[in-house]
């Protein structure tokens, strides 16, 4: 305990802590980034601080990897390495101190982070579930696995350089995993594979909050870290060249196994059922929103009941009003026409549903660009200023000048029918309000 | 020549050097032109140039008697030009951005040595590079100067203000622990 204290005092194991919780806190709180804008903003749900706060590891696991480093070719350094082995505890007893130090600095710095997002996620949702623990443990144990492989290699290349190049070579790897892997949309993407990537503990958001980290990959990496933190251990302890190969077998092995059994494409993530549940509103007409955003229910049931009262002058409109229940760049999926009329509770789409009800969503991608979007956007303004009411086309966002040119021309196509062939007319425009 | 020699052989400047061209190889090798790999090599670059800006014994140094803040300021300006030289011989990138960028790291570097020792000097430049590669061209173009487009004024300026600083600090001052 007292050796602990020292370690604390006198280790670089304090600055490493305390620079974790600066690095990470300072980006999510400090700057404005994807962490804090999409739907699963980081202290939208327990799910998405838990994977914000494995994005934070691109900086902050390098940190603890060139802190480990650095730590462990102190005595080599120091010239203290003969001395320190003639005390009468074995290399296990005496690593025991600096290793604890170290580890138990860079774990606090982590739960720090997540304690600050916590009471936040606290205020924001009443919606819980355990799906988040293992991304959090394995961020945790990824850090402790950087301290012990770091101080490992510290010690078997007690170089000044080793700190410092381990440090950039392993941000070089956080970042790469983060940008590079395929079809992560970069300019770099491909040059790194799907299970690099998951050997690195850095995950991203996917700005869709209907989604949960697949537990076999947690099981998997769980097993990787563990063997990395049993190598670095190994490195730091074991005395002589042949007992310091023997500790890479656990690295190379789980390394071998990992590599394997991680998903190669697509399978980190998988749709979280239980958060994106419907829960209804009591009578009818039926409003239902997730679970996930089930506080919000009350805030939607007047408008969507609104815009579904106005819906019903559509032959065969839509009854019924769901939240769509998919990520951001999925919007293009929801179905625009059918029994039920879709709504989103997210940022983009803003909390006013009831033009998103009357005309479904706004296109997301178009594969003939700009004048696809202005078709779309000019039948969803002339299907929700009919459904409105309005006396022309109304649109809240403005438009291009093709976009008013489409809408005028439409709108008085419609209105030039008899009254009693208008709605078929328009139920058919909102049908195909979507189309490029 | 043999104090040359010397010299180098007492700051490790030989290894620095096989560091810098090994990190330029391997960059070479990925040959991808995107900025976050300019980054990358520049890190890398000041990170092997760290090493040399302090000796085995400062003060043992400091009784030859030798013009000091002459050779500090040279050794800083070369590690900065060999930096510079090394990534631009790629031909990957700007030039103009790779020469503001090492000489504003190189400064931050010789700004660091003084403040925390040759052997961290290394920590203040990789986080703030590790800062723009994360937070990416931002409208804040003094925090993300590295990551600017080679026209931005903001840029220019903190990263002619760290080399100037750092440059100033580091041959007047030495590395700290050296008095």
């Amino acid at each position: 305990m007292k050796a602990l204290k020292i370690e604390l005092r006198r280790s670089v194991a304090l600055w490493t802590g305390g620079l974790v919780v600066l690095i990470a806190l300072g980006m999510l709180l400090g700057m404005s980034g994807p962490w804090n804008r999409g739907p699963d903003g980081w202290t939208s749900e327990w799910t998405s601080l838990a994977v914000w706060q494995r994005f934070m590891l691109n900086m902050v696991w390098p940190l603890a990897l060139g802190a480990g480093a650095w730590q462990g070719r102190r005595d080599r350094r120091a010239g203290v390495d003969e001395l320190m082995s003639t005390m009468p505890k074995t290399a296990f007893q005496r690593a025991v101190p600096p290793v604890a130090a170290l580890c138990l600095s860079a774990v606090a710095g982590y739960l720090v982070i997540f304690l600050v997002g916590a009471v936040q996620v606290l205020g924001n949702t009443s919606y819980f579930d355990a799906d988040w623990l293992p991304v959090t443990v394995v961020g945790m144990l990824s850090l402790v696995a950087a301290v012990l492989i770091g101080m490992g290699i510290g010690r078997v290349l007690p170089y000044l350089l080793t700190a410092p190049i381990l440090a950039v070579l392993a941000f070089a790897a956080t970042t790469l995993a983060l940008v590079a892997t395929p079809s992560s949309g970069s300019d770099i993407e491909g040059t790194v594979s799907n299970e690099f990537a998951l050997m690195t503990p850095v995950l991203k958001g996917q700005y869709n909050p209907f989604l949960k980290v697949a537990a076999d990959v947690s099981a998997v990496q769980v097993l990787w870290f563990l063997g990395l933190a049993v190598t670095g251990f190994g490195l730091l302890t074991f005395i002589g060249r042949k007992a310091q190969l023997l500790a890479l077998v656990p690295a190379v092995a789980a390394g071998l196994f990992t590599f394997f059994l991680l998903p190669s494409h697509d399978g980190v993530y998988e749709r979280d059922e239980a958060a994106s549940a419907l829960v209804c509103a009591d009578g009818g007409p039926r409003v239902c929103v997730s679970r996930l955003h089930e506080d919000d229910l009350g805030e939607y049931v007047g408008q969507a009941r609104e815009a579904l009262t106005k819906l019903a002058k559509l032959p065969g409109g839509p009854t019924s009003a769901e939240e769509a229940r998919v990520g951001y760049f999925d919007v293009d999926t929801v179905p625009s026409s059918g029994g039920t009329a879709y709504f989103f509770t997210d940022f983009w789409n803003g909390k006013d549903i009831e033009q998103t009800l009357l005309a479904g969503p706004a296109r997301f991608r178009c594969e003939n660009g700009m004048t696809g979007y202005d078709k779309s956007a000019a039948r969803r303004v002339v299907v929700a200023s009919w459904l409105n009411g309005e006396s022309k086309p109304v649109s809240r966002k403005e438009l291009t000048p093709q976009a008013t040119d489409i809408a005028g021309k439409l709108w008085n196509e419609v209105r030039a029918l008899p009254a009693d062939q208008q709605p078929a007319r328009v139920a058919a425009l909102r049908a195909e309000a979507r189309d490029c | 020549m043999r104090l040359l020699v010397l010299y180098a052989r007492s700051r490790g400047l030989f290894a620095a050097f096989a560091v810098m061209l090994a990190s330029t190889v391997g960059i070479w090798a990925l040959d991808n032109r995107d900025w976050r790999i300019l980054l990358l090599a520049l890190a890398m670059g000041v990170c092997a140039m760290s090493a040399g800006l302090g000796s085995p014994d400062l003060k043992l140094d400091r009784t030859g008697a030798l013009p000091w803040p002459l050779w500090r300021g040279t050794h800083l300006v070369v590690a900065a030009a060999v930096v510079c030289g090394l990534t631009t011989a790629l031909q990957m990138w700007d030039a103009g951005m790779i020469l503001r960028g090492a000489v504003g790291l190189a400064g931050l570097t010789g700004l660091t040595a003084t403040v925390l020792g040759s052997q961290l000097s290394w920590t203040l430049p990789v986080l703030w590079t590790a800062v723009c590669v994360v937070a990416g061209p931002t409208d804040n173009t003094i925090l993300t100067w590295l990551v600017q487009s080679p026209e931005s004024t903001g840029a220019l300026l903190t990263a002619t203000a760290l080399g100037v600083l750092g440059l100033a600090a580091y041959a007047i001052r030495g590395p700290r622990g050296i008095s």
